[in-house]
C-alpha cells in the first residue's frame, strides 16, 4: 500500500510570504463564521438609524418649526437656521450625515479585533493556528490584518449608505453641498481612521484580557463608560484645582481620544486640537498592538 | 460623487482580494498543477534518504517547570523513522507537555526538542515537516470541518483542493460541509488527523489519537499509522491503551513523573522486567512437586496450593510431576506483558503530583 499524498503537494508553489499566507488565512478565519455578518448587519442598522435622527433633527434646525414657538425661542431657532445655512454649517450637516453611524461601527471594529483573538482560545483552535505557523510575530500580524480589513469593510459599507443617503437628504432639504469638498472628504477619512484605530486597540485588548467574555466587556466598557468617567474624574479635580487644561484631560480615555480626533475644531470646551486626539490613539493602537505580540509570542498553548 | 466612486472602488477591489483568493487555488490545479486534482487520496510520494534523515526527532534535556511542578524533568530520547514509536505514561508523567514543547507550542525551562536536528519553530515549512493531532475538540463549532482545514491550507501555502483530499483520507467528505460542533468525537479526532496530513508531513505526532473512537475507529487510525510509518515516516504516538499500544508500536518511550523511565523496542522493553515468563502450577502437594523439580526450577508460593516456577516449561512440570507421582490441577504458562512490564517500571512514581 502506498501512502498519502498528494504528488504535487512537494512541488506546490509557495502562495506568497509568511505574512500574506497567514493574513489571507486570518480573513478566511472571520469569513467562515457568521459572526462577522452580524456585525456587518449590527453596523448596516446602527447606520440607518443614525442616518433617521440625524437627518429628522437637521431638518428641524433647517426648517424650526416657528408657529409653535414662544418669542425667545423663535428669535434662537431663526438665529440658527441662518447659522446652518452659512458654508460652515453646511458643511458641518453634510460631514454630520456622511459619517452617520459611525459611533457604533467603530464599537463592531473594535470587537472583530477582540473576537480575533480571544477565538483561538474560546475554541481552542490556537493549538491548530500556531502548527500550521509556529511564527507568532507573524501570526498576530495576519490577525492585526485581518481585522483592520474587516473594520475598513464596515466603514465602506457604513460610508457607501451614508453617502447616496446624504445626496438624496440635501436634496430633498433644498441644499446644495459638495461632497468632495476635503471638509466632507477629510471627516471621511478621519472616521475610517478611527474604526482601524479601533480594530487594532481591540485586538491588543484580546491578547491582554485572554478570556473572551472579559475581553469583550472591557472593550465595550473602555468604549462607552470611559467616556463619562473620565469627564466626571477630571471634573471634581478641575473643582478643586481650577486649570482649563483639566477639562481637556479627558482625552487620555481612547473614546474621548477618538472623539477629538474626528471632531474638525474643538471637540469640546477646553478639548486639545485634533492632532493630539490622532496622536493618542495611535499611541493607544501601536502599545496595544505591541502588547498583543508580546504576550503571544510568549504564551505557552496548552 | 466623487467618494463615492472611490468608495465603490475601493469596496470591489477588497471584494476582488477575497474571491480572488477564494478561486486561485483551483485555477492553479487546472493548469500547470494538474497532478493535483484529487483522483486517489493515496498515491504516494516516495520518501528519500534525505527525508528519512530528517525525520528523526531527538529530546534533549527537556525540562519544563510549572511554579513548584517539574512537569518534564531532563528528558532525552530519540525517535526513528520509518516506526511507530509508542509514549507512554502514567496521568500527569508529561507526555502533553512533551508532545508540545516538541511543536514549538510549550516554551521548555531548559533543554531542546528537534526534528532533524532544527527546532519545530525553526523548520523552513514545518507543516510540511511535521503535522501534530494534540486536541480532539480544536476547531470554531460554528465553522465547517472543510473550511477548517481550508484555513490550515492557506496558512501552510498548500492548495486549497488539499482539503478536500485529506477529508477523504480519514473518511469525512461526507461530514466536510457540516459545522465542527454537530461532529461526534470520533469525527473530530479524524478531523485533527486530516489537519495533520496537510502538508503530507514527514512526521506525525499524536496525543492520545485513540480517545473517543469506536472499534472501527481504532483499526483505522493503527492501520493508517502503521501504513506511514511504514512509508518512512515517523510516528510518535503518545496512549494509555496499553493493549492498543502493543498491536501498534515498534518501539516504545515510557516516562514517568517527567523522567525517561525506558526506552527501547517493545520486545526489549516487556522483556526487560523481572519475570521473563513463569508457569502457574496448581497442585495439593507443593512440598513434593518442589522436591520432584530438577536444580535449574526456581519455585515461588504464589498461594496455598499453587506456586510460581520459572527456569523450566510447563512441559518439563508435567513430565516431572508424572515421575513423582503428583496430581496437577492447573499448568498456565505466563508470558510477560506491556501491562506487566509498564506496571512495573513507573511503579511508585505515578504519585499525583
Amino acid at each position: 500500500m502506498t501512502l498519502l499524498g498528494s504528488p504535487a503537494l512537494g512541488q506546490a508553489p509557495r502562495t506568497g510570504s509568511g505574512l500574506v499566507r497567514q493574513a489571507r488565512a486570518e480573513i478566511m478565519k472571520i469569513r467562515t463564521t457568521n459572526t462577522w455578518w452580524l456585525f456587518l448587519t449590527g453596523v448596516v442598522v446602527f447606520t440607518a438609524l443614525a442616518l433617521w435622527t440625524n437627518g429628522v433633527s437637521e431638518h428641524y434646525v433647517l426648517y424650526p418649526q416657528l408657529s409653535a414657538m414662544n418669542g425667545a425661542d423663535k428669535a434662537q431657532a431663526i438665529a440658527q437656521a441662518a447659522q446652518a445655512r452659512t458654508p460652515a454649517g453646511l458643511a458641518g450637516i453634510a460631514t454630520n450625515m456622511i459619517t452617520s453611524g459611525q459611533f457604533f461601527g467603530v464599537m463592531f471594529a473594535m470587537l472583530i479585533g477582540v473576537l480575533a483573538v480571544t477565538n483561538e482560545f474560546a475554541h481552542h483552535t490556537a493549538t491548530a493556528t500556531f502548527l500550521a505557523n509556529p511564527r507568532r510575530t507573524v501570526v498576530i500580524m495576519a490577525k492585526l490584518i485581518a481585522a483592520v480589513c474587516f473594520g475598513a469593510v464596515f466603514w465602506l459599507v457604513s460610508t457607501a449608505i451614508d453617502a447616496v443617503v446624504t445626496l438624496v437628504y440635501l436634496h430633498t432639504q433644498h441644499i446644495s453641498y459638495p461632497l468632495t469638498g476635503w471638509i466632507v472628504v477629510r471627516s471621511v477619512l478621519l472616521s475610517l481612521l478611527a474604526y482601524v484605530l479601533w480594530a487594532v486597540l481591540g485586538l491588543g485588548l484580546g491578547a491582554l484580557v485572554g478570556s473572551q467574555l472579559a475581553a469583550v466587556i472591557t472593550g465595550l466598557a473602555t468604549y462607552f463608560v470611559s467616556f463619562a468617567a473620565v469627564e466626571i474624574i477630571f471634573h471634581l479635580i478641575y473643582n478643586v484645582y481650577r486649570h482649563g487644561w483639566i477639562l481637556g484631560a479627558p482625552v487620555i480615555a481612547p473614546a474621548v481620544a477618538t472623539r477629538v480626533m474626528i471632531t474638525p475644531g474643538r471637540a469640546f470646551a477646553h478639548a486639545p486640537p485634533q492632532w493630539a486626539g490622532l496622536a493618542i490613539m495611535a499611541g493607544y493602537a501601536v502599545a496595544f498592538g505591541a502588547i498583543g505580540i508580546a504576550l503571544t509570542r510568549r504564551r505557552d498553548v496548552t | 460623487m466623487v467618494i463615492l466612486l472611490a468608495v465603490l472602488v475601493v469596496g470591489g477591489l477588497v471584494w476582488l482580494v477575497q474571491s480572488r483568493s477564494g478561486r486561485d487555488a483551483p485555477a492553479r490545479q487546472a493548469g500547470a498543477d494538474a497532478a493535483w486534482v484529487p483522483t486517489r487520496p493515496f498515491e504516494g510520494r516516495t520518501i528519500s534518504e534525505a527525508d528519512i534523515a530528517g525525520g528523526r526527532i531527538v529530546v534533549s534535556g527537556l525540562t519544563k517547570h510549572y511554579q513548584d511542578v517539574k512537569a518534564v524533568d531532563d528528558l532525552s530520547f530519540a525517535v526513528e523513522p520509518g516506526r511507530v514509536t509508542g509514549f507512554l505514561g502514567p496521568n500527569g508523567a508529561g507526555k502533553t507537555t512533551t508532545l508540545r514543547m516538541l511543536l514549538g507550542l510549550v516554551a521548555p525551562t531548559a533543554g531542546i526538542a528537534t526534528i532533524g536536528g532544527v527546532r519545530y519553530a525553526d523548520l523552513d515549512e514545518p507543516a510540511r515537516r511535521a503535522g501534530g493531532v494534540l486536541e480532539a475538540s480544536a476547531a470554531h463549532k460554528g465553522r465547517t470541518g472543510r473550511d477548517h482545514l481550508r484555513i490550515i491550507c492557506r496558512a501552510t501555502g498548500a492548495p486549497l483542493a488539499r482539503a478536500d483530499e485529506v477529508l477523504e483520507v480519514v473518511g469525512l467528505a461526507a461530514a466536510g460541509r457540516r459545522k465542527f460542533g454537530g461532529y461526534s468525537l470520533g469525527m473530530r479526532q479524524r478531523l485533527g488527523v486530516a489537519a495533520a496530513l496537510i502538508g503530507d508531513p514527514q512526521v506525525l505526532v499524536l496525543d492520545e489519537p485513540a480517545n473517543g473512537l469506536d472499534p472501527d475507529g481504532i483499526r483505522w487510525m493503527r492501520d493508517l499509522l502503521r501504513a506511514l510509518a511504514a512509508g518512512g515516516r515517523t510516528v510518535l504516538v503518545s496512549s494509555h491503551q496499553l493493549a492498543e499500544v502493543e498491536q501498534l508500536a515498534d518501539d516504545l518511550i515510557i516516562i514517568a513523573a517527567g523522567r525517561l523511565v525506558a526506552q527501547g523496542s517493545l520486545a526489549s522493553v516487556v522483556g526487560s522486567i523481572s519475570h521473563g515468563g513463569r508457569t502457574l502450577v496448581r497442585t495439593p502437594d507443593v512440598a513434593k512437586l518442589t522436591a520432584a523439580l530438577d536444580g535449574d526450577a526456581v519455585v515461588t508460593p504464589a498461594g496455598t496450593d499453587e506456586v510460581y516456577v520459572t527456569g523450566v516449561d510447563a512441559a518439563a512440570i508435567g513430565d516431572a510431576a508424572r515421575r513423582a507421582g503428583i496430581a496437577i490441577h492447573q499448568l498456565v504458562t505466563q508470558r510477560p506483558d506491556l501491562e506487566d512490564a509498564f506496571l512495573e517500571l513507573t511503579k511508585g512514581k505515578a504519585a499525583i503530583r
